[in-house]
């Protein structure tokens, strides 16, 4: 069962229609984070640093997420660095479980940890599990299920009659590359200006609420939607039906197989692919779940954080930040943070200490965006 | 103490509590895990809150960016298809192409039904194929199979979003005017089909079948000969070659690029006089008077 969380504007105004900031028990973005306790916000100052460049890192967002049978208030923190150079790093990311129990709540049962899923060696066999539960199958026939995507290649190389100049020319001409990368590069020096970033403390994300759907629900009702919208178009549409000529003319032509994604980028594809009904979503929520993959991933690249720090106990997939918050983290309209997407692991086990814990690192794993090498 | 979870309730898998003396109580929801706010504003996705804001349907929902391509365009800091060409950006999102060419049309070739015998009878899908083109340039071709119709037409619609690929346009004869129909004969050719697309003068009018005749038409080739080859009635390969052909347009080398292509190295020229001389060239390249 996926939560998902969406962008909701501060009703400015009265104050009593809308959420107290200072409350530590709501999800929210931007602004500065809110503690249960004073001694957090003191004790934390000095802690929050990134670990590449020992600047003060930036509050992106919390989180309130109180678990099933498990007595406790409980809220994670995020916080990154905002140093360009840091961007897109696992190592420049903080986040932070705070924790209060409440006698007041109604222990059902205690917490049934799922066994969370092996990761398997290949991302693409990855999507294929994660497809398996979805009933709308978005995958084509067979096509889909091949792991290598050859790239459809139509240019080619002419060979000219022997001129000088053009002896030692190809399309794929050296120069050519050179100077289309040389335009590239000024182009980037104009409008990617990632040096210009004011990066003085005491900034802040604008502020903003989270609020809180469930997947599977819009899922169902966007789908209805669509139906409606498409029923006009396929009105005449069914009426045609030529494959008795295709059959009786062809013979048994079949169709090439070209690839379906000019791109290449299957795993991006699937993964736009589970986001489509609801894209501007920021936060996708799946405790004990599995993460919606942004580019490949090797199998060993996320045991390094699935290990808790504190009670050495197995971590699990709580939540990940999806790249749509990118367009809400503007300081001065200017992009403050960039990622791809962002895993946050927890401890299965929510170990804390009572008396006298405060708060507790969790882990995290950043995901570029999938064409950030050729940006950079 | 402050209201736990706020009016916009929390993550999480605790279910409801409900009741105590709080409206709108999820206690019923409680299974599904909601947390424990209040969250009458949660509208169940029912478009409150967040979607009820805008006061409509979700027709008009505003692009939110997930690439960092996308978000360039959406800021406006790349303004032309032509300019993602140039740097060789992968394009991976669909509304890159609805922001940038803003007249793009898409219509559906056919959808064909194709079976798959399983044990329990037959598993019908759709196949459809779409064709997206601006009339100026511009041509996509999609196809997508799905279990209904529906899915199927918007899968292919995307899908050929994000093949839009630029046709190269030329002159038969005397350059006068806007370039009319293919610069010189070029072939596409998918499975048995060989389509060849030949130039010919002004006023000739698109000479070929319906189905490269769409494309074509969709592409902006005004005047064109073809001559195909091959099982034409399978209308997925007989699309794809025509769109094969219209690629091979830039890529090839005619001779009046061949001025642009010739690099000579003035030895003395500055360094930035060389950065600005090549930037030049392409943009001239691309957007030249006698060839769009």
């Amino acid at each position: 069962m996926v939560l998902l969380g969406f962008i909701d504007e501060p009703k400015g105004g009265k104050t009593d229609n809308d959420d107290d900031p200072s409350n530590w028990t709501i999800s929210r973005i931007g602004g500065q984070p809110a503690y249960p306790n004073e001694e957090i916000s003191i004790k934390l100052k000095t802690c929050l640093l990134c670990t590449k460049c020992q600047a003060e890192q930036i509050f992106v967002c919390q989180l309130y997420c109180p678990l099933e049978g498990h007595k406790y208030d409980r809220t994670i923190y995020l916080f990154a660095c905002r140093n360009p150079s840091c961007w897109n790093t696992s190592n420049s990311w903080t986040a932070i479980r705070c924790q209060k129990f409440d006698e007041t709540v109604q222990e059902s049962n205690s917490i049934d940890v799922e066994s969370s899923t092996t990761i398997p060696s290949s991302s693409t066999d990855w999507c294929d599990d994660a497809d398996a539960w979805n009933n709308d199958d978005d995958d084509d026939d067979d096509n889909n299920k091949k792991n290598d995507i050859k790239p459809s290649s139509v240019v080619t190389t002419i060979k000219k009659e022997p001129e000088k100049m053009l002896n030692s020319m190809t399309i794929e001409d050296e120069h050519e590359k050179s100077s289309s990368d040389d335009a590239f590069n000024e182009w980037k020096k104009i409008n990617l200006n990632k040096q210009t970033l004011d990066l003085s403390n005491n900034v802040s994300f604008p502020f903003y609420y989270i609020i809180i759907d469930d997947e599977q629900i819009i899922i169902n009702e966007a789908k209805l939607n669509e139906k409606k919208k498409l029923k006009n178009k396929t009105k005449h549409l069914n009426d045609i039906d030529e494959d008795d000529d295709e059959i009786t003319k062809g013979g048994k032509e079949k169709y090439e197989k070209t690839p379906d994604i000019e791109h290449g980028d299957v795993v991006f594809y699937r993964f736009q692919q589970k986001i489509r009904y609801a894209p501007d979503q920021i936060i996708r929520y799946d405790w004990s779940g599995n993460p919606l993959i942004l580019t490949k991933l090797d199998a060993n690249t996320l045991s390094t954080i699935q290990k808790c720090r504190y009670c050495q106990s197995s971590c699990v997939f709580e939540f990940q930040v999806m790249p749509a918050l990118v367009n809400f983290l503007k300081i001065d309209n200017q992009i403050g943070l960039e990622f791809g997407t962002v895993f946050v692991y927890t401890c299965s086990s929510n170990c804390w200490n009572d008396n006298n814990d405060l708060y507790r690192f969790e882990n995290v794993f950043v995901q570029a965006d999938p064409d950030q090498n050729l940006f950079d | 103490m402050a209201e736990r979870g706020g009016t916009r309730g929390g993550f999480g898998t605790r279910g409801g509590r409900g009741g105590e003396g709080r409206t709108g109580g999820f206690r019923g929801e409680g299974g599904d895990g909601r947390g424990r706010g209040r969250g009458d504003s949660r509208g169940r996705g029912r478009g409150r809150g967040r979607r009820g804001q805008r006061g409509k349907e979700d027709s008009t929902k505003a692009w939110v960016p997930v690439t960092k391509l996308g978000r360039l365009v959406n800021d406006g800091k790349i303004r032309s298809l032509e300019e993602i060409y140039l740097f060789s950006l992968p394009i991976k999102e669909a509304d890159i192409m609805d922001r940038l060419l803003p007249n793009l049309k898409d219509e559906v070739l056919k959808i064909m039904p194709v079976q798959k015998q399983t044990r329990a009878g037959q598993r019908t899908r759709f196949k459809a194929i779409v064709v997206v083109g601006d009339g100026n340039g511009h041509i996509g071709l999609g196809v997508k199979c799905s279990k209904e119709v529906a899915t199927a037409i918007r899968g292919a619609i995307i899908l050929a979003k994000l093949s839009v690929i630029p046709v190269r346009r030329g002159y038969w004869g005397n350059k006068i005017g806007l370039p009319h129909t293919v610069p010189c004969k070029v072939t596409g050719s998918c499975g048995s089909v060989l389509v060849r697309l030949i130039p010919a003068p002004r006023g000739t009018s698109l000479v070929c079948a319906p189905v490269p005749k769409k494309l074509l038409q969709m592409a902006g080739i005004q005047d064109c000969w073809t001559a195909a080859k091959g099982c034409t009635a399978t209308l997925g390969n007989f699309a794809k070659a025509t769109y094969a052909a219209m690629a091979m347009t830039y890529s090839y080398l005619t001779p009046d690029l061949w001025k642009e292509t010739v690099y000579t190295k003035a030895p003395f020229q500055e360094f930035s006089d060389h950065l600005a001389n090549t930037h030049k060239k392409y943009t001239v390249g691309l957007g030249d008077k006698q060839y769009q």
